[in-house]
């Protein structure tokens, strides 16, 4: 992966929110004015990983009881996305899923989350058992990937009765103690996830573009106005959403509807 | 550098993903991509290669650049043992070349390198030579 000469601070719990979207936003300005991509967005994932100097590698994982494996990061060649080809009739049908899958990962890689001290440095579980390939799962938040309501349900039941599963057995049996430790084990910290979710989203709707797109089509109350914006950005409506409730742009009212928020400290020019 | 290496570098001068590429030639996707990340054991095929080169528009630098990361004759290479099959002395000197340690195949490049330059400088007398 190239340096791209940022303020990255060491990974930890501690970088805030507007942090990653600074990163995210000077990556993302890095890029439009090195690249072809003058516009920034909507943002396509895989030449961006190529600008980055991060290897794609696209092949058919096997994954573990109780999880999905969508894509992954591992540090060996100066970092490789690993994406499993699986999932890829989802990544067709939804390209939204998969530029955030991606953009994860890419968040994961510029954050550096692979060198925080937590990140056990023998583990390797999967897809290949080398030691320079270090995979971690995500342990929740699946719907934000764009996946329907219920298929988050199955999986986070699957996931949950494999453990209650394990756990009875634990007392008696050694194996099943040995894989109730590697549940918890593999899975990255949520404030990984979350930061890397966080960067993936600003990466792609970079916030001058969006404030920029914001001039000419103002937001207004309702969803028609998220799912255009969406559409510009081609991400999923509810990364949108997020998007905009943590620029502090809209709030949800008591309809359940989005409302733009007003902001009365700017003053009229006349 | 690796036959994947090598490709990744040529694909990216030419700003095409592994997809954009792989759908060019018609090649599955993650067989571009386990090619590309040195995933198979054995090299693919000088076919195989044309292929890919084709389908990144590669000159002929690059095309042997592939097909020596990949192990495979170049087309340099393939000229020069052509030409070697219809020229005993040249024939001669790669069979002797063979047995020289690195260091004296250096010297003797480097002698061959210049002794050509020159030739090409001032014309080659005994181009006829050439022929047996």
């Amino acid at each position: 992966m190239i340096n791209p000469n940022l303020d990255i601070p060491e990974p930890s719990k501690f970088v805030s929110f507007n942090t990653v979207d600074l990163i995210a936003l000077q990556l993302s300005q890095l890029y439009r004015s090195e690249s072809k991509n003058k516009q920034g967005y909507p943002l396509d994932c895989e030449k961006f990983a190529d600008w980055l100097e991060l290897s794609i590698y696209s092949d058919n994982f096997d994954e573990p009881e109780g999880a999905s494996f969508f894509a992954g990061l591992a540090i060996s060649d100066g970092g490789t996305v690993y994406v499993n080809e699986k999932h890829r009739q989802l990544f067709d049908e939804r390209p939204d899923v998969y530029v955030i899958c991606i953009g994860h990962e890419i968040g994961h890689a510029t954050l550096k989350h692979l060198n925080h001290p937590s990140i056990n440095q023998e583990l390797s579980l999967f897809p290949e058992d080398n030691q320079n390939e270090q995979f971690m799962l995500h342990s929740s938040s699946w719907f934000q990937y764009g996946l329907p309501k219920e298929e988050v349900e199955k999986r986070k039941n699957f996931s949950r009765k494999l453990k209650e599963d394990l756990v009875k057995k634990a007392a008696l049996d050694s194996e099943a103690r040995q894989k109730l430790r590697q549940f918890d084990e593999k899975f990255e910290p949520d404030w990984m996830f979350k930061q890397a979710e966080h960067f993936a989203k600003c990466l792609c709707i970079p916030q001058d573009k969006l404030y920029e797109v914001l001039e000419i089509m103002p937001l207004m109350k309702g969803w028609r106005p998220i799912y255009s914006l969406a559409e510009s950005f081609r991400v999923s409506p509810s990364v949108m959403q997020s998007r905009l409730l943590n620029l502090n742009l809209i709030e949800i009212d008591k309809d359940n509807q989005p409302v733009p928020i007003s902001h009365n400290n700017q003053r009229t020019l006349f | 550098m690796t036959f994947g290496k090598v490709l990744q570098k040529i694909r990216r001068s030419k700003d095409m993903t592994q997809r954009e590429v792989a759908k060019k030639i018609d090649m599955d996707f993650s067989y571009f991509s386990r090619l590309e990340n040195d995933r198979f054991d054995s090299k693919p095929t000088p076919d195989t290669i044309n292929k890919i080169a084709d389908a990144l528009d590669c000159d002929e630098k690059e095309r042997d650049e592939l097909m020596g990361a990949a192990g495979r004759i170049t087309g340099e290479l393939e000229r020069a043992a052509q030409m070697a099959n219809k020229n005993p002395e040249m024939m001669k000197l790669f069979r002797s070349a063979i047995h020289l340690s690195p260091e004296q195949l250096a010297q003797y490049a480097k002698r061959i390198e210049a002794d050509a330059q020159q030739s090409i400088k001032f014309g080659n007398k005994d181009k006829k030579s050439d022929k047996p």
